[in-house]
């Protein structure tokens, strides 16, 4: 049942955003949320929401597949505007009742602080919805390769990293193997107190650990009969190509980056200001 | 000069702090390029201790093995000869080193560091050879276990070897996934790469040109399978003969005399004689 299990949020589609170069899109990412940080106007928000939808589109992705990933921070996201809403108190005085004050200064406060985490999240699970583990792993040692010039060990970290990713799979199927044998011997996994089922899980992960030790010794001499560590000089068969959509997509984040902080610290300066052109006296 | 040379070899496990294991004793053979030899013997007898050290994954306790003159030993041409002594285990789950195919193959022209194109090519052409250029974008976990171990012959393969070991790479395959293996290996055999198959099926071990069989880390039997068969010897080393090998041993004893019979086709071939 595991075996096409792929790990992660990823979303198999075929996509521009999808076939993006991994490093482009973990830069990308990281100045989005950069970016989202310096929104402070209503206007910012939809800015950065219509990006969003718009990227969500272009890569053929199904809406819930993003918002659930904002399922889980649903919980943060509920608390901490509570927390704002009731203890801020400077401002215009909405509702009073005994000790619980509402401000406007609060209200703005709080809805500015839910689309901004919902927003944040959202931005991010884009890059795990288009790039597959394997992809983020390659790009993300392509990125920390000039780590290696102060002696970091860069290529074992990935190799590291992708070896773990590529065993997620074989040790699902192993697990399973475990639970049925532990099973048919008797054993209960969905029965009794929570302690019990923890401690009923002791009899699955040492059998578990056991035989990963064996694997990778076994695949430590596999690696090494392939010559592993003969050169510093090691290839890649794969080298990812800065491509013309590449381009695109740094253009279009970059200039959203760019019109973001035009916004707030140039546009007040010469005297516009969106949102009240927008909402009006509503503020 | 032949391709393999083993002078005295012994090699010794360290168990622990004072206990030691002797894995091979006193072995002395030699290889000629382009042979198909099977290896094999009970549990133990050090057939897997002595395909690491054809590759230089172990180095010899005393005594020298020379790979087309080179010694395993020489610190300087290790990677030289695990580049032409190419090996598959017996896991396939244990040695794919990448998630997508064409990778795993090419970890190997990667580790010793190829151009690029050179890899691809020799990517292609490895995957060719196996019979799986269509799959070379897929995921290895969804692989039967024939097709694992195909890739992983593949992944040696694009190292062009010399050697060809394959240490019980059949053992956990079904007898499709066996015979998909072993044709493989035949077809590379007969490109000119040698072949050292270890493996405890005598029906496997019928198909080589040539049986080495191990006996608590000495050499117990060598020899053309038809004369290793008829020999007599393999009961004492705790094999036991192929299904049409041990038939033809009975009819023997009963008087029918087929001849040297090591599978199906020669035991067809000696009754036929029989009855004329």
């Amino acid at each position: 049942m595991f075996k096409d299990v792929t790990f992660g949020q990823y979303y198999p589609a075929d996509s521009i955003v999808h076939k993006l170069d991994a490093r482009v899109k973990l830069l990308l990412t990281l100045l989005y949320v950069v970016g989202i940080f310096f929104v402070k106007s209503y206007f910012g928000f939809m800015l950065t929401a219509v990006l969003l939808v718009a990227i969500v589109l272009v890569a053929k992705l199904p809406m819930a597949s993003v918002l659930k990933s904002v399922r889980g921070i649903l919980l943060l996201v509920l608390i901490t505007a509570l927390i704002n809403l009731f203890m801020i108190k400077d401002g215009e005085v909405l509702v009073q009742w005994k000790i619980f004050v509402i401000t406007k200064t609060g209200v703005h406060t709080t809805i500015k602080m839910v689309l901004r985490l919902v927003l944040l999240i959202s931005g991010a699970s884009l890059l795990a919805l288009t790039t597959t583990p394997v992809e983020l792993a390659d790009g993300l040692e392509s990125l920390m390769s000039p780590l290696a010039l102060v002696k970091i060990p860069v290529r074992d970290i990935a190799m590291i990293m992708s070896i773990a990713l590529r065993f997620i799979p074989t040790l699902f199927e192993e697990t399973n193997k475990i639970v049925a044998a532990q099973k048919a011997r008797g054993a209960s996994f969905d029965s009794g107190s929570i302690f019990a089922r923890v401690k009923a899980l002791i009899p699955v992960l040492i059998p578990l650990f056991v035989n990963s030790f064996r694997r990778a010794d076994e695949l430590a001499f596999a690696m090494d009969a392939r010559c592993y560590n003969a050169t510093d000089k090691r290839t890649k068969m794969k080298k990812a190509t800065f491509k013309f959509s590449d381009f695109v997509a740094c253009l279009t984040v970059l200039s959203f980056f760019t019109l973001i902080l035009l916004e707030r610290y140039y546009f007040p300066k010469i005297g516009i200001n969106i949102d009240y052109m927008i909402f009006g006296g509503l503020l | 000069m032949p391709f393999i040379q083993l002078k005295n070899v012994n090699y010794v496990y360290p168990v622990r702090e004072g206990a030691s294991l002797k894995a091979i004793k006193n072995l002395s053979l030699s290889i000629e390029a382009g042979e198909y030899v099977a290896l094999t013997g009970m549990n133990g007898s050090g057939k897997s201790t002595l395909a690491k050290l054809l590759n230089g994954l172990f180095k010899p306790t005393s005594g020298e093995i020379l790979m087309d003159g080179v010694s395993t030993a020489d610190e300087d041409k290790v990677f030289d000869i695990r580049r032409r002594v190419g090996m598959v285990f017996q896991n396939p789950d244990n040695q794919t080193v990448a998630t997508i195919i064409e990778d795993d193959v090419a970890f190997g022209p990667e580790n010793i560091g190829l151009p690029r194109d050179e890899i691809i090519s020799r990517v292609d052409e490895a995957l060719a050879a196996v019979g799986m250029s269509e799959y070379r974008k897929r995921q290895a976990s969804a692989l039967s276990g024939g097709q694992k171990q195909r890739v992983a012959i593949a992944g040696v393969l694009a190292m062009r070897p010399d050697v060809l070991i394959l240490d019980e790479a059949t053992a956990m395959l079904d007898p499709e996934g066996r015979d998909e293996v072993l044709s493989v290996v035949k077809r590379q055999n007969q490109n000119g790469v040698t072949v050292i198959n270890i493996t405890h099926s005598m029906q496997e071990a019928a198909m080589a040109d040539r049986i080495i069989v191990l006996r608590k880390g000495r050499l117990a039997i060598d020899g053309a399978p038809a004369q290793v068969f008829s020999s007599g010897a393999l009961r004492s080393c705790g094999l036991t003969l192929p299904p049409a090998a041990q038939l033809a041993a009975e009819l023997k004893a009963e008087g029918f005399d087929l001849g040297a019979v090591t599978d199906e086709a020669s035991l067809v071939e000696g009754l036929c004689k029989l009855f004329k």
